[in-house]
């Protein structure tokens, strides 16, 4: 009986685990968005714009 | 005029209303970006990515070239004239492992034809620095219409790779019920977790992707078309008040739980 209850627990513990770990992980994951060169377009841009 | 600057900071709000990323503030990057360590870095280099990467404590680094900005080549002359195109190359480094997750080149045409990019209007402001492009009557001019496109795709080609950076993330696709002027109500009720203020994309079908054949929808393509707000909400549905865009009957609502 005592056998039993620990291994029903044991699956408990991995089942909470494996659902829990991979959504606990995930979330909003950061980012950095850096300037984009533009150094291709300058002259492009100049024309459109004027400036 | 830092086009660059622009480009960046719209895909970086397009990123933070989707809510599968959180952009890391503009303040903290440029705090970083000067100490005399990332001054003068290769930013092209992937290793030096992943540096600042680490020292901001992100997940994935965006960075990016515009490769073109102007009028659509055309062969045929046209009466109505031409699409304004506009044309960025992106790569998504991860932090952790240093790898390059995804490199796309990302296009994006006007809907409409015309005969001046930007409608006889004039920016001048725009040179004093950064241009904003986020503003509604430049993003009604064609070059406007091709930078919101190309951000479109340059947005959806970095919350493609999300997968890629493991953990996994869940998300619901609302729908539009009602459209009353600039109030939106939508199909789901407060048990969704949402807040009041929280910005949600509006995404609208344009086409299916289908298995030549068996016919069968391998998936649907789908564009932003809007940004609305979360006002209030019952058991019920969610009350929005739409924040830049047009919204219909029928559109999606995409709330990333998180």
């Amino acid at each position: 009986m005592m056998m039993k209850t620990r291994k029903l627990f044991a699956l408990c513990v991995m089942l909470l685990l494996g659902v829990s770990l991979p959504v606990w992980a995930g979330g909003k994951k950061k980012v950095v968005v850096l300037d984009f060169d533009s150094v291709a377009v300058q002259k492009s841009v100049q024309r459109i714009f004027g400036a | 005029m830092d086009v660059g600057r622009g480009l960046s900071e719209l895909v970086a709000q397009y990123l933070d209303v989707d809510g599968t990323y959180q952009p890391v503030e503009r303040e903290k990057v440029e705090k970083v970006l000067a100490r005399q360590e990332f001054a003068q870095l290769d930013l092209t280099n992937p290793a030096n990515v992943r540096k600042l990467g680490k020292a901001l404590r992100a997940d994935a680094v965006l960075v990016g070239k515009v490769r073109y900005m102007g009028w659509r080549r055309s062969r045929r002359k046209s009466k109505s004239g031409r699409k304004a195109l506009v044309g960025v190359d992106a790569r998504l480094v991860a932090v952790r492992s240093g790898a390059v997750l995804s490199e796309a080149e990302n296009w994006g045409v006007s809907d409409r034809t015309g005969k001046a990019l930007l409608g006889g209007k004039q920016f001048e402001e725009f040179g004093n620095g950064r241009p904003d492009f986020a503003r509604a009557d430049f993003q009604s001019t064609l070059l406007g219409e091709a930078v919101v496109a190309a951000v479109d795709r340059l947005g959806n080609f970095v919350l493609d790779a999300r997968e890629k950076l493991g953990g996994r993330q869940f998300s619901v696709t609302a729908m539009v019920l009602s459209v009353d002027g600039p109030e939106a109500v939508l199909n789901v009720g407060q048990g969704m977790g949402l807040k009041v203020g929280r910005r949600l994309p509006v995404l609208r079908e344009t086409g299916e992707v289908k298995d030549r054949t068996s016919g069968i929808v391998l998936g649907r393509l789908t564009r932003r078309v809007a940004v609305v707000e979360v006002v209030s909400m019952d058991d019920l549905a969610v009350v929005t008040r739409v924040v830049s865009g047009g919204v219909q009957v029928g559109d999606g609502v995409k709330i990333v739980m998180n």
